[in-house]
């Protein structure tokens, strides 16, 4: 079951409401994430494909294990779906992923690492005030407090844990503005090629690209892929993706808005405003925006920022009687369907049944190619934790094959 | 927040201590706000007002007022943990050959909130340190509901319940509340 449709779920039953949060804080619980421990002969290299959360912390795993690696990635930076804002306020913005969707203890099972020395502080995204705005009207729904937390950053954002923990030792290891277009495992080695007319050769291959660029056909194989993995890849949902970031002169907004019926609301969340800067030690009031699948829509397809920003304005002025245009100070769009080596937002419905599709996926081809990702974690969908946890099972299959 | 949740186990004992040397009923009931959280609620009936009317088709229905002291605790986990300290002024009335009667009261109430505000992980352990925040509120509500009053051993009641939690911020209060009424010492 994806979170999704266990949010849903549990909303129309109730009575799975007092286990909402316990559920999602003790999805890696079940299935705690860890670099598995190996004995390995693989003495050969290694190719992953995208540095987003899977890559890298593929990569975090082939450097503990000094197997020979390269990072290759489409676009001018690491991160993928996780992305940083340092600048816009006082406070760092994740313009990607911002939640962490479970106990905080997950940076740790993450990292691995009982050496490490540091702590992260984190808030609990419990948050105040809810409102939901419905047939033309604010309608509080503070209640909502009661039932609903989960975690984020305080001072850092994924982006910067990542780059502090997971990324440093292996920064030269990655080759940027490379996206691959190509990739032939019809002989014993595998072969790359890159739309810049590069060629990467390695004994195997670990893809880690967004889902929504392996259905867009970017990248050809050779031989083709089989026709149950393109099915199973091309059975995923993924919608269009959004986050805005506004800066206000004043908070004049609840700490969630939900747009809908408080059901709705809670269980699609394909479209909350919600206060960014919440139990952020920060001065600047900044509203956010989150948005995804044909919610989203409605705003990616414009043609121009400006058009975004325009219609984000015009609704928030209608719900809070011209108070955003009044405090307005500046603003941030992160459009992810418009990146084009990204192009939507993240994993949300299967099609099928979501573990045979995962596993027809991860199935490796020829012993060479392999795949990991958000998408592709069962327990943990979704999420980069689930990404992370995805990489490291695949990454250890990968080695002792 | 170890502090109130001494003092509110103490109250708890302290009403059950009473109200049996006193021979008052006892209330335990799960108590659910918001159908979700999961509680306890301790209390007991102190007399208040009885009366009785006669109408056209009965003679003799009671009618009574009671004062119930009560203490709860209830918790959604990994979000927030709560004592309340609470005194409902209850109307009931029954035949007078019958025990069982429809109740409806109203609540005051001081709830305190123990909510999760931020914390520290330590990244090489995943030992986490949570910061909580005592939230304290006004809790007034309203309760609809029946009861039945002991007789041999047990009575019951259940109640739905309806306020509000005044804080910095207002937010709707309401839920079920089931339980048992005794008498440790027989009557």
């Amino acid at each position: 079951m994806t979170r999704e449709e266990f949010i849903k779920k549990s909303l129309v039953l109730g009575l799975g409401l007092p286990f909402f949060t316990m559920s999602l804080e003790s999805c890696g619980a079940d299935s705690k994430i860890s670099i598995p421990t190996i004995e390995t002969n693989f003495s050969g290299k290694v190719l992953i494909i995208g540095a987003g959360a899977a890559g890298l912390s593929a990569g975090y795993f082939l450097n503990r294990y000094n197997i020979d690696f390269q990072i290759i990635e489409a676009s001018a930076v690491y991160g993928g779906r996780v992305k940083r804002a340092s600048n816009f306020v006082d406070f760092p913005i994740d313009l990607g992923a911002e939640w962490i969707h479970t106990s905080p203890s997950v940076l740790s099972e993450i990292i691995d690492d009982s050496t490490v020395n540091a702590n992260i502080d984190f808030i609990t995204y419990n948050p105040k005030t809810f409102s939901v705005w419905k047939n033309g009207e604010l309608k509080p729904r503070n209640f909502v407090s009661n039932f609903y937390s989960e975690y984020k950053f305080k001072d850092t954002t994924w982006y910067g844990f990542f780059e502090k923990y997971i990324v440093s030792d292996f920064l030269d290891k990655i080759v940027y503005n490379e996206p691959i277009t190509q990739i032939d495992y019809s002989f014993n080695k595998v072969i790359l090629q890159s739309l810049n007319g590069n060629s990467y050769e390695a004994d195997k291959v670990l893809i880690t690209v967004p889902m929504k660029v392996l259905q867009s056909r970017i990248i050809n194989f050779m031989p083709a892929l089989p026709v149950e993995k393109t099915n199973a890849i091309d059975s995923i949902y993924i919608g269009d993706g959004l986050k805005v970031f506004i800066e206000f002169s004043k908070n004049f907004y609840p700490d969630i808005l939900g747009i809908g019926g408080l059901l709705e609301s809670l269980a699609s969340a394909d479209k909350i405003f919600y206060d960014a800067a919440f139990r952020k030690d920060a001065d600047a009031n900044v509203m956010g925006l989150f948005s995804i699948n044909d919610r989203a829509s409605e705003y990616t397809s414009l043609a121009t920022e400006q058009e975004i920003i325009d219609k984000i304005m015009s609704e928030l002025d209608e719900i809070f009687d011209g108070q955003a245009s009044k405090y307005y100070v500046k603003h941030l769009i992160q459009n992810w369907s418009k990146e084009p080596y990204i192009l939507g937002a993240y994993s949300y419905t299967f099609n099928e049944d979501q573990e045979e599709t995962v596993n027809t996926i991860l199935k490796p081809l020829d012993d060479k190619i392999y795949f990991a990702g958000e998408a592709l974690s069962v327990d943990n969908q979704a999420t980069v934790h689930g990404a992370c946890q995805s990489a490291y099972a695949t990454v250890e299959k990968l080695l002792i094959s | 927040m170890r502090n109130i949740l001494v003092f509110g186990v103490m109250l708890c004992l302290g009403f059950t201590l009473s109200a049996q040397n006193l021979n008052l009923p006892i209330h335990v009931g799960y108590f659910a706000p918001y159908g979700t959280h999961i509680g306890l609620k301790v209390g007991t009936s102190l007399g208040g007002k009885d009366w009785k009317s006669n109408t056209q088709n009965e003679i003799n229905r009671l009618h009574t007022i009671k004062i119930n002291p009560q203490v709860g605790y209830f918790m959604q986990l990994n979000v927030q943990k709560n004592i309340l300290f609470n005194v409902e002024f209850e109307y009931r009335t029954h035949s007078s050959n019958r025990s069982f009667y429809p109740l409806v009261s109203v609540g005051m109430g001081y709830l305190a909130g123990f909510q999760r505000q931020d914390g520290t992980v330590n990244l090489g352990t995943g030992e986490i340190d949570h910061n909580i925040k005592t939230i304290h509120h006004f809790v007034p509500t309203i309760n609809l509901g029946f009861g039945r009053t002991p007789q041999q051993k047990f009575g019951y009641y259940f109640k739905l319940f309806y306020g509000s939690k005044i804080s910095t911020v207002y937010a709707a209060f309401f839920g079920a509340e089931l339980g048992v009424i005794f008498h440790i010492i027989k009557k």
